[in-house]
């Protein structure tokens, strides 16, 4: 039997009745990694060792208790854990094999339950992208098409998912990074409320947008995760003290009664036809089981996109001073106790600027070097108010636009992407078109609002699509709900990419 | 007291902002009219001098790339402009929790500043970390 190929759900309870040990679950899954990672490139650091050794603890320790205990799990290589390689996928933290003395408070919490990390995935560097290509390890490839990108930036989660690597992963999502590419590879992934989840020990891009959610087999498994990960936390001053609803009892299969909006702003003349009917289709779905559904108008979504392409550049600017070749990470040669600086600059700079020039040169890719040129260019006198503020002041309108439209509706539907995966190095060269990609991810970010994608079809040349759900701040538990409904009257996931 | 003050422009080409200073007797709004930038078209010397402003260096052949690139996403992300946000409050954090405090107290039983200390590749002296001078 295949056990990398079940859900949380699903070995849990073996594990819990003894039919399978932790040991063998993990070892199903290394096996795995090593028969098909080499044609997908999701998985960048292994720890495989350890994640036996915690496995057969856990198998001796006689107990399952929590549903997550002696599951293995894959984890973005921007989430802390301590005494294990963490470099954001770039030469910045590579060069020097950065390993954090800490943990982040997400993967902490899933050690505390007994989940077993099995090692870090591919993303695009510091996670700044929407397709993995920005990574210093390489693209990851989708195991649908291996021509095409598994998305990003948590590709190398959703692949890794998609391919049976793990029963599930951990990814961000700060424009999208975890729905676009659950969307591209057929998994399910949720973007939980803005401080629904910690950023404590997570490498930050933008601190105001940033935020971090499983992805997975099922919705299901998403809302086990969920559960786990969820809630306020010290370390993270932003985290809501909400109280953390039963995600699993909320999931009735019942949408009964729930009023399902359907933004139009979401749908134009031009869109790609296949992703308009996959929406469309699902609805009729959610119809039938009871939900009614109404069209509602969200006016400021074509700003959204635009926007956040300058809050967030704004932000990267700001968080990724902190990469300066000293603290962590890139630092140049030291020879007879003299730094080897290379100043390119006619202008005169101390050792210590012409140092920090060098190192973050070396140490940085082109599209983090755009977004932080471009975030300098924002915040910097003069241009302020119109690019910044203004952007922060768009993000208001966004947000009531939702408020409005969630006085009269329950939840949201709508597309993930606007196609399915696209092959790679189809945006080189033109960043504005790759940004584009995330027209229908950026409107729940400015709003910090909850939004999941679950598989909703196929194209017809086999690459699957996402529907995307979404809800008010704080209502985790009805998107869930209605995803999961969704997901058991179809059978999308039941379809698996076929790899050698 | 609730004072005014308005510097207006010619409204088009000016984006409105307004900033609230309160103490215990007085709130007084502060409007003013920034003035949008023009269409925005970096050259390589912009370039150059914003990559100095991020502590990189943008070789010669790659400043023109760089240009073009800056150019295009800041002519995309212009449609902005055409919202009307006049009397908007900007948002800085869409959840609007402010002020959450806890105790300063160093968290030694979690972590070893020592361990903090050592993830630095430089060489460490006296737990400090020796780097280049900033004075030469």
């Amino acid at each position: 039997m295949s056990l990398h190929t079940l859900t949380i759900a699903q070995a849990h309870k073996k594990l819990r009745s003894k039919e399978i040990s932790s040991a063998q679950l993990t070892q199903s899954c290394i096996d795995r990694i090593e028969q098909v990672d080499g044609s997908l490139n999701a998985v960048v650091f292994k720890n495989f060792d350890s994640a036996l050794t915690q496995a057969k603890k856990i198998d001796a320790s006689g107990t399952f208790d929590h549903a997550l205990s002696g599951i293995p799990y894959l984890t973005k290589d921007v989430f802390c854990e301590a005494g294990v390689q963490t470099t954001a996928c770039s030469n910045m933290l590579r060069n020097k094999n950065y390993v954090p003395p800490f943990d982040s408070t997400t993967t902490a919490r899933l050690k505390n339950v007994g989940a077993i990390s099995l090692g870090k995935v591919n993303t695009d560097e510091f996670t700044q992208g929407g397709s993995t290509e920005t990574s210093c390890y390489g693209v990851t490839k989708n195991p649908w098409d291996t021509t095409r990108v598994a998305g990003g930036s948590s590709g190398g989660s959703a692949a890794a998912v998609a391919a049976d690597e793990c029963l599930f992963a951990l990814g961000t999502d700060t424009g999208g990074s975890i729905r676009q590419p659950a969307a591209f590879c057929g998994c399910t992934g949720i973007r939980p409320t803005y401080g629904r989840t910690s950023r404590f020990g997570v490498m930050s891009m933008a601190s105001s947008l940033d935020t971090n959610g499983p992805l997975c087999k099922t919705v299901e498994d998403m809302a086990i995760v969920l559960s786990a990960i969820a809630g306020k936390d010290d370390k993270d001053a932003t985290t809501g003290d909400k109280e953390i609803p039963d995600y699993l009892s909320m999931l009735s299969g019942d949408v009964k009664g729930l009023k399902i909006g359907i933004p139009q702003e979401y749908f134009s003349d031009g869109m790609n036809e296949e992703v308009r009917q996959s929406v469309m289709d699902s609805a009729e779905v959610l119809k039938s089981l009871g939900a009614e559904i109404v069209e509602v108008s969200l006016p400021h979504t074509k700003y959204a996109t635009p926007a956040y392409y300058i809050i967030c550049p704004s932000e990267v600017s700001s968080n990724m001073a902190r990469y300066d070749g000293i603290r962590f990470g890139h630092t140049l040669e030291v020879e007879s106790g003299k730094w080897k600086v290379e100043s390119e600059s006619e202008e005169e700079m101390s050792d210590l600027v012409s140092y920090y020039h060098q190192a973050r040169t070396e140490g940085f890719g082109d599209e983090v070097k755009r977004r932080i040129m471009i975030g300098t260019y924002a915040l910097s006198a003069g241009y302020y108010d119109a690019y910044y503020r203004q952007a922060l002041k768009v993000r208001t309108l966004i947000q009531k636009d939702f408020d409005d439209v969630y006085r009269t509706v329950d939840a949201l539907i709508a597309p993930v992407t606007p196609s399915a995966a696209f092959t790679i190095g189809a945006h080189a060269g033109d960043p504005v078109s790759m940004y584009l990609e995330d027209v229908f991810l950026d409107p729940q970010v400015m709003a910090g609002i909850p939004a999941l994608s679950v598989p909703c079809g196929f194209t017809a040349e086999g690459l699957p699509l996402g529907l995307q759900v979404m809800g008010p701040q704080w209502e985790e538990g009805t998107v869930l709900r209605v995803a999961d409904a969704y997901e058991k009257a179809t059978d999308w996931m039941k379809k698996k990419p076929v790899l050698s | 007291m609730y004072c005014v003050l308005r510097i207006a422009y010619k409204k088009q080409a000016f984006l409105e902002n307004s900033y609230k200073i309160q103490d215990t007797k007085y709130l007084i709004r502060v409007t003013y009219y920034a003035k949008l930038p023009p269409m925005t078209s970096l050259t390589s010397d912009d370039v150059r001098h914003i990559a100095k402003l991020c502590r990189l260096n943008i070789a010669q052949d790659q400043l023109e790339v760089f240009a073009k690139e800056l150019t295009s996403i800041l002519s995309f992300v212009d449609t902005l402009k055409e919202v009307d946000t006049t009397n908007v409050e900007p948002t800085p954090q869409a959840t609007g929790i402010t002020n959450r405090f806890r105790e300063d107290v160093l968290c030694t039983d979690e972590i070893d500043p020592k361990d903090i200390l050592e993830c630095s590749g430089l060489p460490i002296v006296d737990n400090q970390i020796q780097t280049p001078s900033a004075h030469g």
